[in-house]
Parts: structure tokens; sequence; C-alpha cells
């Protein structure tokens, strides 16, 4: 269970977020969609706790996020951007992201198809492994939130629907996943869809949504904040 | 992995299993662009890091060498002939508007005594802090550091008369310590060269003391530039009149000619003695250093004054302080009057012209303890405030902006100075540029306290190759916790829009 109330940010004089409120209940995904520049890396960003909101709170199963260790306990996040150290291998890069015993660090691995590229370095990996590599890192201390933005943006429809098939499996086992998105097909997957525009959420309704609804919400992009 | 709706706590992970994947056909991988620059440059960073040093005291020296260049030249200050123009030049920026007396008096006495420098940025909430405390011949440097997602950074740094010392608490309780003055000779220097440490050790004796041997590099700099200055001529011209606190004065005018050559004599006596100046201190030793660097940034600027007109320069002065600067240029009809007209102080207010057309404008007004100042550019019929500023001392509240084309604030600093006998203190200190904002704090005080340093001692210079190993493994734990768990907190703000 995620409570957010009243989250505010701002960069400048620019206010990208002007409170949020929503609620995600256990085994909800939610698709966080909007135009480029609305703000859902900042919210995402706040509720991993790699930025600090200006006002509001989070709370995780009731608790408020506030310390490293709530939002390491509870949220595994994917940013947009490639988290590793490129120049170390995958098993070094996945040993600096573990927390728990090896049992763990194992499990991934097996999980998420990994033993084949343990000993190559991440920066020889192709765009889609090194997603699929990010995604094992948040999910691999088990957190029951994961927080992904854009995960499949410039993937092939293989990886995709692996990942997929991912955060499908973990929303069955009563996790939560939020995903930043512009994908049609992960919108669609959703459970609900959120839609973030001049700072400020609404929730669409998963009937309403069609394509020509989408296109006009990203040909609003550049008038998002 | 199944998770408690309510507590989100893994549970029955034996019975549930974790969830499995199909196998679907992967198409051959698609190298997309997913990788963040600023990972590696993180990493090129280490490499730059070497070039610290040099770069830092060759780019400092070449600064500081270009502004006397101009100073000298603007000013006068090389005319040993001419002291007046020295004195004239001295006097005309001696007095700075009332924050700039406040902050060169405090300073002033401050630097002359044991003092304590505290430092604190905070941006999108995290926060540095730094301190450093000058108690004389000891000197000791505190930062502390609080990252989102990381724990809190703090450490010390002390440099007493035979150690250079640190801790910090995510290291546990030692105290790490290297003697500067005895031979080193542990695993951790055993590829490092001798002249190397003898540079560091030399470094850290002279920050001890805070004297720094006598360079025959800088002293021989000082001779060549003394006959360079000696070799340019000035002569006394025909007296004009400029306005001077509103009324016309008649002031004494003295002429100098500059070229080309005469500058690029100038700026190889600079990068001669830098590079003598580099091999003389030992850093030439340092791992990546090539003395080209010098070459290359002064054939740079050689480039720059290439072709460059002879320039005249004409000082003129009123009351032991510049009236006016008059610049002509070798062929060219064109003149550029940079014209003193004073107000509280000479300084106060300045404007610049280009055959007789205002370009620029510093405008200053006192109104008792209040004081503003704006730069003016003119464009035609055009005039736009490019800064503003304004300082209470009463209050101590200040703000400084530079204006875009529309007079909005681009860059905007506020905040209160507070200045006594004691020192100078910024607070509530506010910085914003476009969309980033930042706070921050400063203070310089008189006098300094030392903290002991306490704990388990740990001698880097003569620790073994079995001291460091039994030292990684005790601080593995520690150091554990400040791995990241998830993502990086360096973020591309550009890209959240």
């Amino acid at each position: 269970m995620i409570n957010v109330i009243d989250v505010r940010k701002k960069y400048g004089k620019k206010q990208v977020l002007s409170g949020i409120n929503f609620t995600v209940k256990s085994g909800e995904m939610i698709a966080l969609i909007g135009p480029n520049g609305c703000g859902k890396s900042t919210l995402l960003q706040i509720m991993a706790g790699c930025l600090a909101a200006d006002h509001g709170e989070v709370f995780y199963y009731g608790k408020k996020a506030q310390k490293a260790e709530v939002y390491r306990k509870y949220t595994g996040y994917v940013p947009q951007e490639n988290p590793f150290l490129d120049q170390l291998s995958v098993r070094d890069n996945l040993k600096l992201w573990k927390k728990g015993d090896d049992a763990q660090l194992q499990e991934a691995i097996r999980i998420f198809e990994l033993e084949p590229i343990l000993s190559q370095t991440v920066e020889s990996l192709s765009g889609g492994m090194r997603r699929r590599l990010a995604i094992a890192c948040a999910l691999m201390n088990q957190p029951p939130v994961i927080l992904l933005d854009e995960p499949t943006t410039a993937l092939d429809f293989a990886h995709k629907d692996k990942i997929y098939q991912m955060l499908d499996a973990h929303r069955k086992s009563d996790g939560i996943v939020i995903v930043a998105t512009h994908e049609e097909e992960e919108i669609r997957k959703a459970d609900r869809v959120l839609l973030m525009q001049k700072g400020t959420l609404t929730e669409l309704n998963k009937c309403d949504i069609s394509k020509e609804l989408l296109i006009h919400i990203y040909n609003e992009e550049g008038k998002g904040v | 992995m199944k998770f408690d709706p309510m507590t989100g706590e893994p549970i029955n992970e034996e019975a549930q299993g974790t969830p499995e994947v199909t196998e679907t056909p992967v198409a051959p991988e698609n190298p997309a662009n997913q990788v963040v620059e600023s990972v590696k440059s993180w990493i090129s960073t280490m490499s730059t890091k070497q070039w610290f040093l040099p770069a830092m005291i060759g780019g400092g020296v070449g600064v500081i060498a270009i502004i006397a260049v101009v100073v000298a030249i603007v000013g006068g200050a090389f005319m040993s002939p001419v002291q007046k123009v020295t004195y004239a030049a001295g006097n005309t920026f001696k007095e700075a508007g009332i924050l700039g007396d406040v902050f060169s008096s405090t300073m002033t006495a401050v630097a002359n005594s044991k003092s304590t420098t505290y430092f604190m940025l905070g941006i999108e909430g995290q926060e540095m802090e730094m301190e450093v405390r000058n108690a004389g011949k000891d000197k000791q440097v505190w930062v502390k550091a609080d990252i989102t997602n990381y724990p809190e950074l703090e450490g010390t740094l002390t440099l007493n008369k035979n150690e250079l010392q640190a801790q910090a608490p995510i290291l546990g309780d030692y105290v790490f310590f290297y003697d500067y003055t005895k031979e080193a000779d542990g695993f951790i220097f055993e590829n490092v060269d001798d002249e190397i440490v003898e540079a560091l050790n030399k470094m850290l004796a002279q920050a001890y003391s805070g004297k720094t041997d006598d360079s025959k590099a800088l002293k021989e700099m000082a001779k060549a530039l003394q006959e360079w200055m000696d070799d340019i001529e000035i002569e006394e011209v025909e007296k004009d009149e400029f306005e001077i606190n509103g009324r016309d004065v008649n002031c004494v005018g003295y002429e100098i000619v500059i070229d080309e050559d005469m500058i690029k004599e100038y700026m190889e006596i600079v990068c001669d003695a830098m590079v003598e100046y580099m091999e003389e201190q030992g850093l030439d030793e340092m791992e990546g250093y090539d003395d080209a660097i010098f070459d290359e940034a002064f054939e740079d600027m050689f480039d720059e004054i290439e072709g460059m007109p002879e320039m005249t320069f004409t000082v003129y002065v009123d009351s032991n302080m510049l009236a006016a600067i008059v610049i002509e240029a070798e062929d060219s009809d064109g003149k550029v009057k940079i014209l003193f007209e004073g107000g509280d102080y000479r300084a106060q207010n300045i404007t610049v012209k280009v055959d007789g057309q205002k370009v620029l404008q510093i405008k200053g007004e006192r109104d008792g303890n209040e004081e503003t100042a704006e730069l003016i550019i003119y464009s035609g019929d055009e005039k736009i405030t490019m800064m503003e500023y304004e300082y209470d001392k009463k209050s101590g509240d200040f703000e400084f902006a530079v204006l875009d084309y529309y007079g909005d604030a681009g860059l905007l600093l506020e905040g209160t100075i507070v200045a006594n006998g004691n020192g100078v203190e910024i607070t509530d200190g506010e910085l914003n540029i476009d969309n980033m904002s930042a706070d921050f704090a400063f203070s310089c005080k008189k006098g300094a306290k030392i903290e002991k340093l306490s704990g388990e001692r740990f001698d880097l210079g003569n620790a073994d190759e079995d001291d460091l190993e039994e030292l990684v493994e005790d601080l593995q734990d520690e150091l554990k916790d400040f791995m990241p768990s998830y993502g990086y907190p360096e973020v591309d703000y550009d890209d959240w829009y």
C-alpha cells in the first residue's frame, strides 16, 4: 500500500509537482503518463528517495518514507538512465546492488537468465540486456514496490514482452508496480492510469483510453508544466 | 516471491517461489542508447584528477598574470617613472562601496589572524558543509555531506607538526595518519616515485609552516617582467577635460603604446616561468604531466592576439585617481573611452563610450545605509539593464541579479551579510539560476579551535599489505552501507522536463 500525500516540487521558479495525492493498493500496476517534462520522472525520483520533495509525504505500508532505510526496504527503482558502472562485469554490478545473502543474488541470476552474461562488462551489453539487468537489480532485494521510468523505451518486441512478464509476475505476487511510460501497451496492461499534467494528477477511466486520447495527450508535449 | 498486501513484507517464499518468465524468442539485440554519460564521466574524472594540481597552479597563475597585464595596461601599474598613474589606479579602486568596504576591512582583519571559515551549500534537499580551521600553524578541514540515498558522510583532516591525519565516522574510529617528516616505506608507497613523495612532504611542511620556499623561477619571472615593464615607454600628453562628480575637470594624461610583440613577450616570460616552476617544485614528476600543456595554452592565446593592432592607452588622472582611459587602435579612427564619473567614490559611476556613443554604464547610488548599482548596456536606442545589486548595511540584506533581455532574473543571489570586528557572516543565502535553486551560508571569523582526533591509529605511510588487507576486511561492513542499492542519485535534471 502506498500513500502519496500533497507532494510538491519546484525547480527554481518552475513548479513541477503542485500537490500530488494518490493511493496504490497491493497487487496494482499503475501507469503514469503525460507529456515529456510533466514531472513523471521527478515523482518517481521522490518516491524512490533519490530526490527530496519540497513538501508532502510518501508512506509505504503505513511507514513514512524519510530515511534511506525505508526507501531501500520497500522500493526498487529502475531509472531511465543506465545506473551501472559500465567498466565492471555484470556479476560485479549485481554484487554492488545486493543487500541480502548470496542466495538472492543467485535467484536473480536464475530468474533473469543472467548466467551467460555474468562475466561480460556492462558496456558490452545491448540496451535490452541492460534494462533487464536494471530490473533484476531493482527486484533482487525483494522490494514490494517497483518503480520504473520508461523501462521499455527503445527495446524490441521480445525484450519488451519479457519485461512485461516480469512486471506481471510481480503484481500477481501482491507487489506494486508503478511505471512512467509513453508505451500504449504498458498503459493498457496497467490496472489504473494516472495522467500527469501541469504538475497535477488525474486518474483516467481505462475504458475512455483510446489511441486518439493518447495522441492528444502527447501532443501537449512541451506544455506539460 | 509473494508479498504481504498489508505490510509489504515478503512471505512464504519457499512455497510461492519466484515469478518465472516464460521463454520468448529473442530478436537480435538492438544496441539502444541507454548509456548515461554521467557514470562514464565520473570514471573519466579519475584520470583528470591527476591534472588537478598542475592545472590549478598553472591556471591560477596564468589568470593572475593576465589580470596583471590588464590591470597594468588599464591602470598603468608598470610605469615606475610615473607613479602618479599607479597611485591613481590604486586609489580609484580602493573604495568599492559599502559592501566592498565591509568585506575588505573584515577579511583583512581575519586573514591576519587565526580564523575559522565555514561554507554550506544545499541543493534540492542535499547539503554539503565545510569548515576550514586555521590555528596559526595547525590546520583542520571538516566536511559533511548529506546526500539523499546515502549515509551521512563526515570527515576531518588535520595537519599538525608531523602528521596529516584523517578521520571519518563511516570508516569506524580509525585515525589514518601520514607522518611527512619520516620515511614512508609501506605498501601504498612502494610504487610511488621518491620525487612525488618528496614533493608531497614539502607541500605539507609548507602548508603547516605557512612559509613557502623562495622560488628561483618566480624570482626570475619577476625580474624579467620588471625589465619588460621598463622597456615600455610612457609620455605625458596634453590635458583634457572630463566630467567628474558633476563638474568639468582638466586632467593630466599619460600615453602608453602596447603592441602584439610586447604582449607575446610578456606571455612567453610567464609560460617559461611556469614550466620552470613546475620542475622546481617536482610537480613535473606527476603522472600524466606534460609541459606542453602550457605551450598549448599560450599558443591558443597567441592565436587570439595574432594580428592585433598597436594600441594606445591614454590614462587621465585627477586628484590622484583615474579620470578616464582612452583607447585607440592603430589604423582606426575609433576611440573607446572609459570614463570614471565618480559619485560617492570614483568608481561608483563608470561609462564606456565607443566613438562617442554610450555602450555600457555602471550606475551606483548610495542613500544612508543603502546602496544600489546597475550595469546597463546600450544598443542603439535600447537600454538594457543586465545586472542589479542592492545592499542595506543596517539590515545586512543584499541582492544581486543578472537579468535577461526581458528583465527577468536568470541568476539571483540574495541573503544577509553581517560583519563586525570578529568576522563576516552570510546567512539565509539563496542562489537561483534558471531552474536550479540552492541555499548557502558562509562565515569567516577570527579564532580557531582544532579538534583532537582520537581513535585507533593507522599508519598509511608504513602499513604493509597485510595491514591493509586487515583494514579492508574490518571496514567491509561500513563500506557496504555506502554502496547504492538502486539507481544512482546522480540525475540529469534536463531529462526531467
